[in-house]
């Protein structure tokens, strides 16, 4: 019992990651240029293909697997910041359904893509090599590719932090995030650095989609799955807050273990079936934790917007 | 002789727009969840598109070409609506068809009662759909989740085995096959034990968390109802944490070649699946099927393939028979319509509007790193088909 509880805690971790991996781009993109990006569940579908075929092009094995996951990573960074300059650019100042509604447009030209290159069918990636095995925990069997999942969230969002508190340019974006219009007004290259957030946030994405593929084959209805997800997880932790979207993806990840793992129980003489909880569970967290903190559990209130200094095509929008 | 001219332009002209009107096309509506189901529906798709070139090049209906009008219903039910009511009151199809998620077939099936249009389902395999939600308007081509886990059930009580755990995506489709299951076992098999019972939703089954709970609690046998991504996921984590030793599982659609072709050699040897071994069958009239599909797109069918062939030809037959595009003549003539499939002769059954399509029923082993189906039979549709007097006690009469 209390290895099976254990099991499905280590299980919802290894989820976690990949969750969060998304999440982090996601909320990044967003803490600066205030966009919420509907599209970037489509960059972690794109490179999950991406990676399949560098895995095939590179002749398979390690560096078919990790080499082909950054290439696919690097490629969707490079395809992020052909939408950000061509489409986003004129959007910053629109309306928030505006917003959607053209990355949502944005969803469905790169689902037709996706289409088009690699087919109808779905496609099973390859397996980690040297990781396709399980290891005994309490003598149950837990894969070892999960065990470095498990790690390679946490890792990876301690590296981005890093990159946010020790580097210059890390502190630019903080400074953007708190408060656009007093970084622009001190002097910083908004267009450049709205740019550089948003191929850091397609990347994470991209490589996201890599690593989940010993997990999950190459399918058409990733974009929009991990999507709802997503939100779900940088609403709970605070849009634009790292450490909360961490924390909102190991809540929501180990719920829905749990519940898989309580399956049918009798409650109080009656029979629940916790499995099929799994459909709304993340949507019930996230109304509990609305609830008590309407900004997310990291979140802060947004900072106004004073002034429309539009990196680039500002003639388009010129009312905030 | 002008005058003469004149005349003679106006007869040419009026005999052209006579001939025009006899040749006006029949306008099928056909909506389907293209782009949430490309594995399925792009062969399907194209499975009927070769019925709709078959059926012209012989003539068409009644001298009348046929011609499909095709939308993309999205993939949820309130949008299937919204396109099947374009298409007939925009569109002015005679009839609709398709549909892929139970669900969504549902919905479409009710639309059709409403508006008094025949709808011929293609694939949405819930037992509702022409049971207890059934219609005067609505039939169903395929093997319903009854009809298919009944195939299953006659291998699966052969094995007596007592605790078994049942895995299905939480919707009407998985809710309906894993019902029949139940009931079908418990029938058979008294004393008989579900012990673990795992509801995923659709694509987003947590395929770790479910196959350790399955291990947890301890089976004897595995029913699978996932399919598609879900399918794959479960079968990958299944197999690295050893869930799939030793242990018999039987699987709806698990041997169709679109949920089966992309696990390669990782295909889960020895499930007994329902599914479409294409490569093997060897009957004329698949083989006319296969050679024609083969001729025209240069890939081999998927069983999407034989569903939307099937699904068009018996709309075209249907309408033939009927002699009319009058919704009540085209039901009247669906009643009873016997006609040829790649599968062989079925019959859409006058009692439930059910066709006797039936399914294959094999093994999975993996021959040169593919999976295919071994030790493979065709079950008739009529054979796995409750009594009369219980299918007449569940349909609303």
């Amino acid at each position: 019992m209390i290895a099976s509880f254990l099991i499905q805690t280590l299980n919802g971790l290894a989820s976690a990651s990949l969750l969060f991996l998304v999440a982090l781009g996601l909320t990044l993109i967003f803490g600066v240029t205030r966009v919420v990006n509907f599209a970037h569940g489509s960059f972690f579908m794109v490179g999950a293909y991406l990676a399949v075929t560098f895995y095939d092009r590179l002749g398979g094995g390690v560096l078919g697997f990790w080499g082909g996951a950054i290439l696919a990573s690097a490629v969707v960074g490079v395809l992020g910041a052909v939408i950000e300059i061509v489409i986003l650019r004129r959007i910053y100042r629109a309306p928030e359904l505006l917003q959607l509604i053209t990355t949502f447009g944005v969803v469905l030209v790169l689902k037709d893509a996706v289409l088009y290159l690699w087919g109808p069918e779905d496609i099973l990636g390859p397996r980690a090599p040297g990781l396709t095995g399980a290891v005994s925990i309490l003598g149950k069997p837990f894969p070892e590719y999960d065990l470095l999942l498990l790690a390679l969230g946490p890792l990876l969002g301690l590296g981005v932090w890093l990159l946010l508190k020790r580097t210059d340019w890390g502190t630019r974006v903080r400074a953007a995030t708190e408060d656009r219009d007093m970084a622009a007004a001190l002097g910083i290259n908004q267009a450049l650095m709205f740019t550089g957030v948003f191929v850091l946030g397609s990347m994470l994405a991209g490589l996201a989609g890599a690593l989940a593929l010993p997990r999950e084959p190459a399918n058409h209805a990733m974009d929009l799955t991990i999507i709802a997800d997503v939100f779900v997880v940088t609403v709970v932790g605070g849009l634009g807050s790292l450490p909360g979207a961490y924390v909102a993806a190991v809540i929501i990840s180990v719920v829905k273990a749990w519940c898989i793992g309580l399956g049918d129980t009798a409650v109080f003489g009656v029979t629940f079936s916790f499995s099929k909880l799994t459909l709304v569970a993340e949507f019930i967290v996230m109304a509990v934790v609305l609830v008590i903190r309407p900004w997310g559990l990291f979140g802060t209130p947004q900072a106004p917007q004073r002034i429309c200094a539009a990196p680039g095509h500002s003639r388009l929008w010129r009312l905030c | 002789m002008r005058l003469g001219r004149l005349v003679a332009a106006l007869w040419a002209s009026a005999a052209i727009a006579g001939t025009a009107v006899a040749q006006s096309p029949i306008k099928v509506g056909e909506l389907n969840s293209y782009k949430a189901i490309p594995a399925f529906l792009e062969p399907y798709r194209k499975g009927w598109e070769l019925a709709v070139e078959e059926v012209n090049k012989a003539g068409g209906i009644n001298g009348r070409p046929l011609a499909v009008i095709s939308r993309d219903d999205n993939g949820t039910p309130g949008d299937a609506v919204r396109t099947a009511e374009e298409l007939v009151s925009r569109e002015g199809v005679v009839l609709l068809t398709g549909t892929f998620l139970s669900h969504v077939g549902l919905a479409v099936a009710d639309f059709a009662k409403q508006r008094q249009i025949p709808f011929i389902a293609a694939e949405p395999l819930t037992d509702k759909i022409v049971w207890e939600g059934g219609n005067k308007y609505t039939f169903r081509l395929r093997a319903s989740t009854y009809m298919q886990t009944s195939m299953l059930v006659e291998e699966a009580v052969k094995l007596g085995k007592k605790r078994w755990a049942l895995v299905y995506p939480n919707y009407e489709y998985g809710q309906s096959a894993v019902a029949s299951f139940k009931q079908l076992m418990t029938a058979r098999q008294p004393g008989v034990e579900f012990v673990v019972e795992q509801a995923a939703p659709l694509n987003k089954i947590d395929a770790g968390s479910v196959a350790q709970a399955v291990a947890d609690a301890k089976p004897d046998a595995i029913f699978n109802v996932t399919f598609g991504a879900d399918l794959q996921k479960f079968v990958r984590e299944g197999t690295t944490r050893g869930l799939f030793k030793d242990m018999p599982v039987f699987s709806v659609l698990g041997g169709e070649p679109e949920y089966l072709d992309p696990l390669r050699d990782e295909a889960p040897v020895g499930w007994v699946v329902t599914g479409y071994p294409w490569y093997a069958i060897d009957t004329p009239e698949h083989k006319a099927f296969l050679d024609a599909y083969r001729a025209k797109f240069n890939d081999y069918p998927r069983l999407g393939s034989v569903v939307g062939y099937a699904a068009l030809m018996s709309v075209a037959e249907g309408l033939r028979k009927a002699k009319s595009t009058e919704p009540d003549a085209i039901v009247a003539a669906m009643k009873g319509l016997e006609h040829m499939t790649p599968f062989g002769k079925i019959t859409y059954r006058p009692l439930d509007h059910q066709s006797t399509m039936g399914a294959y029923v094999g093994r999975v082993a993996v021959k040169e790193g593919k999976g295919v189906m071994a030790n493979w039979r065709y079950e008739p549709g009529d054979k796995h088909l409750p009594p009369d007097d219980v299918v007449k006690k569940l349909r609303p009469q």
